[in-house]
């Protein structure tokens, strides 16, 4: 059992969890001098097992280092586990092709610009995952006129219209940018989301509005959320559960409004008090 | 209360080929010994420029004083001589940037670089100084840190290096532009406390630069709010973040995600700061503002309100 696991309100069971984690493990190398060689390990994950209920929204917190990112990674399918199984309606993930996980599962990075592939212009890149999605569901991708259109629909959703098809990455701000992250994200109609620090490299006033976002899109187009952030109070509007990490574990986990009022781990209490006063 | 830094009307430009961009403009300011002047504004608003602009440390061009003065322990520091400046910059003002590595010397240990600082400034660096430095800066082992290059030292280790060679000379004031930025959320508390703690036993005056809000509130005893190169609004940090006057300043903090509040959207400010190079007519924040009236069209000065505050608004 997990130190701190809230075993009352179990987070759905394993029939209704969308994305379920059992045990999951992740060890990397440590290499060193010119050879490179293994000189050291780091248990980044050390068995974590967490659910994720369709049309929910866990959020993961804990200081830096402590495996959030890895974790979102595996379940992206952007690293491989070295222990553990992911499951997805109870189907262990390896049932899936890397495409057809790729329309369940998206992920979006804290830093738009690193994300994007700053040669490519938005037809190119909204315009590929497009194309995927469309081999997805058996179609031919769709001709340049219609895909166009589709393509402006996207900007739609996440605030950016009429933005210049032939426009590149790098003409947008960064919270533009970020938009167009979620924007390709979206593009190839996923299920589950999954957004490391989405707004950790923004300016104050633009981190309100992809916060707003993210949640205006949850409920248009009923995703599913695992949002990571070292931020509580981030992590306070979106999710409806948390998991706190240290060192590779979940030290606590539980519905969002009763872990930030009454934490069970110290660990907990230590995050919540880095909370400036006037922002809790 | 006599002030050790006072900045008036100043304005800084940078030389474009598209146009230049007014990064300061008209900005009246000061740093008192003793305390923490927070500068707080989103990115882009002009608060390096500011910054580096006090110790003369923006290159010319593309950078280009347009007026103001800056006046450090009552001298002018713009009509200074380079060699008068430095003089005042390591022994009078001392500067942390937010990444440490621009500051060091990549061939130098650690000690060789404080050395290095007395020798420039012609002043003996007694046997024993490093090693009182490094542990004025709480870096324990200070001989292995002395002996250390930069790329050998951690990040916050390399922060608090730097910190060290800052206040080497024994400066009055002390610039910090986003100490912290870069470094991992777990270390930035730290080198904090060392900034308060330094400010106490030293008397320093500190700016601290940063677009994080939520850091200022905890480490600023006044607070300065930057807005498209002008400041807006400035008061004691608490009372400006738990009353602010300036519709900016409301806006954005009414804008920041709190604990308690819950789900549900937060309200954002609409619209973008304008550009530099072609600031608006009038208040500049006039075409994102709720509380425009047509006094607007003209630009507001920033005007004493009680209790040591100041907005620059028409309609606050
Ligand atoms: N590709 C990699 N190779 C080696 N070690 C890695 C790699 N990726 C992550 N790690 C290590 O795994 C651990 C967990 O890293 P991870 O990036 O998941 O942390 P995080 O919680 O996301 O941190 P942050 O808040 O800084 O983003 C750390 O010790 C990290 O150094
Ligand atoms: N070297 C430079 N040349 C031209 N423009 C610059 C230069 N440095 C900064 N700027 C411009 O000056 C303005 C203020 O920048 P800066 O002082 O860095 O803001 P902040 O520190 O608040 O993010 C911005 O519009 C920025 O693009
Ligand atoms: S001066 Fe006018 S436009 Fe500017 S902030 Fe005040 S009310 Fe708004
Ligand atoms: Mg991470
Ligand atoms: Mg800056």
């Amino acid at each position: 059992m997990t130190p701190g696991r809230r075993d009352t309100e179990t987070p759905g069971n394993l029939k209704t969890a969308m994305l379920s984690l059992e045990n999951i493990v992740k060890i990397f190398p440590v290499e060193g001098g010119i050879l490179r060689r293994k000189i050291g390990i780091v248990p980044a994950l050390k068995g974590v097992s967490l659910r994720v209920p369709a049309g929910g929204s866990l959020g993961i917190v804990g200081e830096s280092g402590s495996g959030k990112t890895t974790l979102g990674k595996i379940v992206a399918r952007h690293l491989a586990a070295d222990g553990g199984r992911v499951l997805w309606e109870g189907r262990p993930h390896e049932e899936f092709s890397r495409r057809e996980w790729a329309s369940r599962v998206q992920m979006v990075f804290q830093d738009p610009a690193a994300s994007l592939n700053p040669k490519l212009s938005l037809r190119v890149l909204l315009g590929e995952a497009v194309a995927v999605r469309a081999q997805i569901d058996g179609q031919k991708g769709p001709r340049r006129a219609e895909r166009d259109r589709r393509l402006q629909a996207l900007l739609d959703e996440v605030g950016l219209s009429g933005a210049p098809l032939d426009a590149y990455p790098h003409q947008f701000s960064s919270g533009q940018r970020q938009r167009l992250a979620i924007a390709r994200a979206l593009a190839l109609r996923p299920r589950l989301l999954v957004a490391d620090e989405p707004v950790s490299s923004l300016d104050l006033s633009v981190q309100a509005q992809i916060l707003n976002l993210l949640m205006d899109l949850k409920d248009r187009w009923g995703l599913t959320y695992i949002v990571i952030s070292h931020d509580l109070a981030v992590v306070s509007r979106l999710a409806d559960r948390v998991a706190v990490m240290k060192n590779g574990e979940v030290v606590e986990e539980g519905e969002t409004s009763a872990v930030l009022a009454a934490p069970r781990h110290p660990y907990t209490q230590t995050l919540l008090d880095a909370v400036p006063a006037f922002l809790r | 209360m006599s002030d050790l830094l006072t900045i008036r009307s100043l304005s800084v430009h940078y030389r474009r080929r598209d146009g230049d961009v007014k990064a300061v403009r008209s900005v009246s300011l000061d740093v008192r010994a003793g305390e923490t002047l927070g500068l707080a504004g989103e990115s882009g608003c002009g608060k390096s420029t500011l910054a580096m602009a006090i110790p003369r440390l923006l290159p010319q061009p593309p950078a280009e004083y347009a007026g103001g003065k800056i006046v450090f322990e009552g001298r002018d520091l713009i009509s200074l001589s380079s060699e008068e400046l430095r003089q005042i910059r390591g022994a009078g003002i001392g500067v942390v940037f937010q990444d440490p590595f621009s500051a060091l010397n990549p061939v130098l240990t650690v000690g060789e670089q404080i050395k290095e600082a007395f020798s420039a400034h012609v002043r003996p660096c007694p046997p024993g100084t490093v090693e009182d430095l490094l542990s004025r800066v709480r870096l324990p082992d200070a001989v292995r840190i002395a002996r250390g290059y930069p790329h050998q030292l951690s990040g916050g280790q390399r922060q608090r290096a730097v910190i060290a060679l800052a206040i080497a000379l024994g400066p009055r004031l002390l610039i910090a532009d986003e100490p912290t930025t870069a470094l991992d959320v777990t270390l930035q508390g730290g080198i904090l406390d060392l900034l308060d703690g330094l400010k106490k036993e030293m008397g320093l005056g500190v700016l601290l630069v940063s677009h994080n809000i939520g850091l200022l509130s905890e480490r600023a005893d006044r607070l300065a709010v930057m807005y498209a190169g002008e400041i807006v609004e400035v008061g004691p940090a608490g009372q400006v973040l738990a009353g602010a006057f300036h519709p900016y300043t409301r806006g954005l903090l009414a804008s920041l995600p709190r604990l308690s509040a819950g789900r549900g959207k937060l309200p954002t400010l609409a619209g973008q700061p304008p550009d530099l190079r072609n600031p608006p007519e009038g208040c500049a924040f006039r075409a994102r503002c709720p509380r425009a009236i047509p006094a607007c069209g003209v630009s507001p000065s920033l005007g004493a309100k009680e209790g040591g505050r100041s907005v620059a608004c028409h309609n606050p």
